[in-house]
């Protein structure tokens, strides 16, 4: 199948990206195959690791790298959102982390760092760039990452909470909110979120503890 | 564990002591069986953590088909990765610099050799001419 082919997804690669979604740790666990001996059209791409996908791509597997897409691309997209906040600037900065990635793929070390580490470094420090070029939407237009299947049995005060609480993210500094997504939302632990970050862990901690701290008092202000 | 520490812990990582530090989990543990304080504390902060996971981005099946089509198809146009990146780059610029610095100071040590002898010559011709004017007046 040709390259050009991607543009027609099937349902199963769409479960697949949808599967990729889950937790970090919930992944199997697959030995790492270095070797580049396997003829390409032979290739298990779905059952390798990340690793060996990347050593793929890096010798100009560009259906290897495709498939490291279908896995990290919701990811990446979920945690460049969090920290940019803006649906159509986190599209274009999620596709400029893949592209970078699929660019310096020669370049990653995995005695290093994990490959997931080293994509959510490469997309928080774009997403933080773009937010320094961007002011951040007011609290109005932060609706718009509200859930959309919301309920109308949902009460008022929780949605005005949720609200609340997206404007009070919206208001702490990019490297807080990118604290938060990873550890938080990506599940990531606290030395893969530090390094991601560029940050010590006791780095880390202060920027969780300080965003938590801040919410907490946007919340408890709101409520009174 | 004392109770600094555990609130330290909760405002940080929140209140799934499961995610905190590994050598804090068991000391975490006993500090909330023991402290009802403490447990309700840790309710306090789910709420936040709740409210933080309600919060998170919801990532549309369309939205993400679009977003891989469009990273494949600037894959297909871009050059295959290369292994020269910033690393080797900065080395490319150092290399280069130092044949620069090489060749400057190569011209230089020849300059100097060869303005230093006429030079040389110069201070050592003038006393001995001075002294065989002397010699011979």
């Amino acid at each position: 199948m040709g390259f050009g082919a991607l543009a027609g997804i099937s349902v199963e690669d769409q479960d697949h990206m949808i599967s990729a979604c889950r937790p970090i740790a919930a992944r199997p666990t697959v030995p790492v195959l270095r070797s580049d001996a396997t003829p390409r059209l032979e290739r298990d791409r779905t059952g390798a690791t990340d690793e060996t996908l990347l050593a793929w791509a890096a010798a100009g597997d560009r259906m290897a790298f495709d498939e490291l897409t279908v896995r990290h691309l919701p990811r990446v997209y979920g945690v460049v959102l969090r920290i940019v906040q803006r649906p159509a600037e986190a599209e274009e900065t999620a596709q400029e982390a893949m592209v970078r990635a699929w660019q310096h793929a020669a370049q990653f070390d995995p005695e290093r760092a994990r490959f997931t580490t080293w994509l959510h470094r490469i997309a928080v420090n774009l997403a933080i760039n773009r937010t320094r070029a961007l002011t951040l939407q007011p609290l109005e237009d932060a609706s718009a990452l509200s859930d959309p299947a919301a309920g109308p049995e949902e009460t008022l005060a929780v949605k005005e909470r949720g609200q609340r609480l997206r404007a009070a993210l919206g208001e702490l500094p990019s490297r807080q909110r990118a604290a938060l997504a990873l550890f938080y939302d990506q599940g990531l632990s606290g030395a893969d979120a530090a390094t991601a970050l560029s940050v010590s862990v006791r780095g880390l901690e202060g920027l969780l503890r300080r965003a938590r701290q801040f919410l907490v008092t946007r919340l408890r202000d709101g409520d009174r | 564990m004392r109770k600094r520490r555990f609130d330290s812990l909760l405002e940080t990582y929140g209140a799934n002591i499961m995610r905190w530090p590994r050598r804090d989990i068991p000391g975490a543990a006993a500090f909330l069986a023991a402290s009802a304080e403490a447990r309700d504390r840790l309710r306090q902060v789910q709420a936040l953590d709740r409210a933080l996971a309600d919060s998170a981005p919801l990532l549309d099946v369309a939205t993400l088909r679009r977003m891989r089509v469009t990273v494949a198809a600037r894959i297909a146009r871009s050059p295959l990765p290369s292994p020269t990146g910033a690393v080797a780059g900065w080395q490319q610029a150092l290399f280069q610099i130092g044949c620069g610095a090489l060749v400057t100071l190569v011209l230089c040590v020849s300059w100097l050799a060869w303005a230093g002898i006429d030079g040389h010559t110069d201070l050592l011709d003038v006393p001995q001419t001075l002294m065989l004017a002397e010699v011979r007046f």
